[in-house]
């Protein structure tokens, strides 16, 4: 299995002298393609923080982070930028798809950014969504769409293109539980495909569907462990779609 | 402890893209901008609101001052020079009219007579004037009827008609004639020019007569070379229009930075509302300059409908207005004679001054952190010194360009008043740490408000910025109208007389006095006395002139024969000719008037004046009488007495006091009326009074101004305060759960208000006055005339009615309060 996302002694430390709060402490984190790392820890352990630094959107006061074999830290803001839209996608809790975009043009976007055509990348967007089962609610705008549809549209938009690493802080925390279940079949299905996935979670439940639990606390990891019986053994071979 | 799988990258195919996502990505980026601002233009109705006013008022003021500005056709009409002939002496006119018109070919020749009307002193111009002439035609236009024909036809401007009382289709004596009034007839440049017209093939020989004609000034000269004696002639000041151009061109560019504030404040609030979403834009791989795209492309959204619908209202103001312009502007107008190539010059101006507007916060916003973005966190206020800095070295540099440009260079005028008006903006940020360091002792709620002006000084200071510049432009049309008027004043003095003065006269000032009976002087000071009872309780000043009763001069103009009047005088350039002045008696009333006594007057004072110089005595048997003099506190007024004679002066010459008239001063400002049944009594009495001559005044000018100004600031504040007391809605949560009363929200929302109001007042005010002291510097005098009133609801009462606004609207729960919108 190749790393898709590779973290080498990673620290990172908000504020100075005595405010200074060591959010992560020399964290190593390496996930291949295709497999799902759940992150769990209790508030304030740093899960966000090291998804946050994983997709490029902070700085590590310290170590290295490889996506897909680059080093992040060496590259220009506008090379990052660049990486997010080819290589990573990412789902949050809420506050996923941008207002006065419908549903296909959310999904388009990330390619539109990258300089594809918009007819183009609107085929590919429909594509997604039709995989996903939201081909008929593609050219709805978001205030028309339910919570769980929203996000499985995140989905849609995250995976889109030639993604290789998925990063999910909290899917499923702003839905009930038959939605929360549908974006994890979702996510599963993803790295069934190869896309390397990491979900920040403090629901042991969702973090059955990984293929790797890592525990943070207080910014270190303490723990990691293959889930023995969740859903993610249970439904092997039975995602969807 | 680590989590590891097998450390080798996968290989990929990279798209053969453009780096930034080139064209396609800027397509997506705009229509996502121009999606937002069509779906969420409510959001941004205020600041469009106010940048249309914005663009309303820029293209009204230049409308209206490229229409206003008076034109030198009122008096030159097409021609380029005007000459005056006296014409006492109908053969010398008759040969300078023949020579004119042989030197410069076509010439155009208006007589004027001034005619006399019962009980009035100010004669009326009687003009013959050729409506069809080569060069005066624009001069003259018939308002209603005709022209006359004939010597007994006349027509008359509107004023002239209601000083003699008549009307369309009336008789009435007029200069020896009975006439018929056939026409009403104006200057169409000049709406203050009164005049009666009358047939030039049928006129009276002139008193003196305007030449119009047309050549170079060398021509003028080598014509005025081949004249025995002095020649009047003028020649047609250069064109006003290149002044106005300029002028405009400077009201635009203030106009326009006005524009870019108030769009900029505007910007940053839409911004910090899409912080969240531009975060999520960013996280999805959108680099820096797509981020920026997004605000720039609003901005051009913004700035395009704004100048747009401004420019369209704008126009269709001017239009509508137009005719009460023409009132304020004294000549007819052309209402679409508008400067078109400015006025679209100007709407493209607002486009881009919006587009650029709007990239100070897109580029604040595009350097925003992912993540503080996505948590909607505002970026940390930046030190308040280098504006600081910036702040001195502009303001330095408007105030030498505004002291060198003398107040006549338009291009030093125009770039130190954009200088100084950024200079002051920029003192914005310090002031409001400033404003905020004091805060210590204060009540909580007012602790908080203060504090949080400095926390969220992006949009605090951007809104300052806009309400200083609104608030300075109004204090700069308040001060600098206020200064025009003193300067006006200073020039021509305070006019005549005051409002509540009238001067009654016996008959008219000539240098022989009737002698008057003590009956007749009886019977006249009880006409005054009636006079002075219709005008409620008035005091009545006798003036006197001193007359040598020892000579009787036969009348002039048909009058009684008399006592000469002494007179004073002042020689003239050439040493020969004198200018003289009427000499009153200093009797104890009059020299009241001057609050002065018989002891403030010394011994051996001959007469006491405000004149100075050389001064001689006229009108009298002996020659030379240097008098010695005394300076007399200036009244100001014209027509008010300015040199009196002493007692002892015509003890020692054997001079008289005679009679000449009155002064009655009312204890209000006379009306129409009273002015009218004075005149009736005046005329039945052969007296002539003399009231207060109209002045136009710009107190309207300065509470429009300052009536704009507060709007707009409080417009500006309605949008700033809201979003700044939204953002901090947190503290308010937590205030409330530490037992903070109710009534904390009002007081943090009216503090906020009325600190930014009274900090933008002040940096106005200040703004204003150091452009206007640059401008003024050699005559400082002029702003003597500070108008409290205006300046005092500017920076009072606005930040009053913005903190009891506050106080009053700050009474409903934002729905900030309770929840906080994600998507």
């Amino acid at each position: 299995m190749s790393a898709v996302l590779s973290m080498s002694q990673v620290s990172k430390v908000y504020g100075t002298g005595n405010a200074a709060v060591h959010a992560l402490r020399q964290v190593d984190l390496t996930v291949g393609a295709g497999e799902l790392v759940a992150i769990m820890g209790p508030s304030g352990s740093g899960k966000s923080t090291l998804l946050t630094i994983a997709g490029s959107l902070e700085e590590p006061t310290d170590g290295t982070v490889l996506v897909c074999g680059d080093d992040v830290s060496t590259m220009s803001a506008d090379a990052q930028a660049r990486m997010r839209r080819r290589s990573i996608g990412f789902v949050f809790q809420d506050l996923n798809l941008l207002a006065g975009l419908s549903a296909v043009e959310n999904v388009a976007l990330p390619l539109e950014l990258d300089g594809m055509g918009a007819r183009a990348a609107r085929a590919a967007g429909l594509r997604v969504l039709e995989e996903l089962g939201l081909a008929e609610r593609a050219a709805h705008f978001p205030d028309d769409l339910s919570g769980g549809e929203r996000q499985r549209v995140a989905i849609a938009r995250a995976v889109v293109g030639d993604r290789r690493l998925l990063l999910a802080d909290e899917p499923t925390g702003a839905l009930d539980s038959t939605n929360g279940e549908a974006v994890m079949r979702m996510l599963r299905a993803a790295c069934k495909r190869g896309i390397a996935g990491v979900m920040v979670t403090h629901d042991a439940q969702l973090a059955s569907w990984a293929d790797r639990v890592v525990f943070l606390r207080d910014g270190r990891v303490v723990d990691q462990t293959a889930p023995s019986v969740g859903p993610a053994t249970l439904l092997a071979g039975d995602v969807a779609p | 402890m680590t989590a590891t799988a097998t450390p080798s990258a996968a290989p990929k195919a990279v798209p053969r893209r453009a780096p930034g996502g080139g064209l396609p990505a800027r397509r997506a980026v705009i229509r996502w901008a121009v999606r937002l601002f069509r779906r969420e233009w409510r959001q941004q109705v205020l600041a469009l609101a106010l940048l249309t006013v914005a663009v309303i008022g820029a293209t009204f003021a230049v409308s209206a001052t490229y229409n206003m500005a008076s034109t030198s056709d009122a008096r030159f009409g097409r021609a380029d020079h005007l000459l005056q002939f006296e014409g006492g002496d109908p053969a010398e006119l008759g040969s300078r009219l023949a020579a004119a018109r042989q030197w410069f070919g076509t010439i155009d020749a208006i007589g004027h007579r001034y005619v006399e009307v019962p009980g009035l002193f100010d004669p009326v111009d009687a003009r013959a004037q050729d409506p069809r002439g080569a060069y005066g035609a624009p001069m003259l236009a018939v308002r209603q009827g005709r022209l006359p024909a004939g010597a007994g036809e006349i027509a008359v401007t509107d004023g002239v008609a209601r000083t003699l009382r008549t009307e369309l289709g009336r008789r009435l004596p007029f200069d020896g004639h009975d006439r018929l009034v056939v026409g009403v007839v104006e200057n169409p440049k000049d709406l203050t020019d009164e005049f009666a017209l009358v047939d030039p093939a049928h006129a009276d020989p002139p008193q003196t007569v305007t030449v119009l004609v047309t050549g170079t000034k060398d021509s003028l000269e080598a014509f005025r070379n081949t004249i025995d004696g002095p020649l009047v002639r003028e020649s047609r000041p250069g064109t006003t229009r290149t002044v106005v151009a300029a002028v405009t061109l400077a009201l635009a560019t203030v106009g326009l930075l006005l524009v870019s504030l108030v769009a900029a404040a505007g910007f940053i609030v839409v911004a910090q509302r899409r912080l969240r979403q531009l975060g999520m834009l960013a996280a999805m791989g959108a680099t820096r300059r797509h981020l920026r795209l997004v605000l720039l492309a609003n901005g051009t959204v913004v700035g395009a409908v704004a100048a747009l619908l401004g420019t369209a209202i704008g126009v269709a103001a001017w239009l509508a207005v137009a005719g009460q312009v023409e009132t304020a502007a004294g000549h007819h107008i052309d209402r679409f004679d508008l400067p078109w190539p400015t006025i679209g010059a100007e709407m493209l101006l607002a486009v881009a001054t919006a587009t650029a507007a709007a990239w100070w916060p897109a580029r604040a916003i595009a350097r925003t952190p992912i993540m503080s973005a996505l948590s909607a966190r505002p970026p940390r206020p930046r030190p308040a010194r280098r504006t600081a800095v910036a702040a001195v070295v502009l303001l330095a540099a408007g105030v030498t360009c505004l002291v060198l440009s003398g107040g006549d260079n338009p291009a030093l005028i125009s770039a130190g008043t954009v200088a100084t008006a950024v200079g002051v903006l920029f003192v914005g940020p310090a002031a409001i740490r400033l404003l905020a360091a004091a805060r210590g002792g204060m009540p909580v709620a007012v602790r908080l408000a203060l504090t949080d002006l400095v926390r969220y000084q992006a949009r605090a200071g951007a809104a300052l910025a806009a309400i200083s510049l609104a608030l300075g432009i109004s204090v700069a049309v308040v001060a600098g109208s206020a200064a025009a008027e003193h300067q006006a004043k200073q020039a021509a003095g305070l006019g005549n007389l005051a409002d509540n003065q009238l001067l009654v006269r016996i008959g008219r000032p000539t240098p022989v006095i009737p002698v008057r009976t003590p009956a007749e002087l009886a019977s006249l000071q009880a006409q005054v006395d009636a006079i002075a009872g219709n005008l409620d309780a008035p005091t009545v000043t006798p003036l006197d002139m001193a007359v040598v009763a020892a000579d009787t001069e036969p009348g002039q103009n048909g009058s009684q024969p008399g006592h000469p009047a002494v007179e004073i005088g002042t020689p003239v350039a050439d040493g020969q000719a004198m200018t003289t002045y009427p000499l009153y008696v200093a009797t104890l009333e009059l020299l009241r008037l001057y609050r002065l006594d018989a002891t403030a007057v010394a011994a051996d004072t001959d007469v006491l004046t405000v004149r100075t110089g050389a001064l001689e005595l006229v009108n009298i048997p002996e020659r030379r009488v240097y008098p010695k003099t005394q300076a007399l506190p200036n009244p100001r007024y014209s027509s008010m007495p300015n040199s009196l004679v002493t007692a002892s002066m015509m003890a020692r010459h054997g001079w008289q006091p005679a009679r000449v008239g009155w002064l009655l001063d009312a204890d209000h400002p006379l009306t129409e009326q009273e002015r009218t049944t004075a005149q009736n009594v005046a005329v039945s009495a052969g007296l002539t009074i003399e009231s207060r001559h109209e002045r136009a005044s710009l107190t309207g000018l300065r509470t429009g101004a300052v009536a704009a100004g507060v709007l707009l600031a409080l417009g500006i504040l309605a949008m700033t305060v809201g979003l700044i007391r939204g953002e901090a809605a947190g503290d308010l949560r937590t205030l409330a759960a530490t037992g903070a009363p109710p009534g904390v929200r009002r007081t943090l929302t009216a503090t906020t208000a009325g600190a930014l109001a009274l900090l933008g007042a002040l940096l106005g005010l200040a703004g204003a006055y150091a452009g206007l002291v640059s401008v003024l510097h050699r005559d400082l005098g002029a702003l003597s005339g500070v108008p409290v009133a205006h300046l005092a609801a500017t920076v009072v009462g606005l930040p009053l009615l913005a903190a009891v606004a506050g106080w009053l609207l700050a009474g409903r729960e934002p729905p900030s309060m309770g929840r906080r919108r994600l998507d």
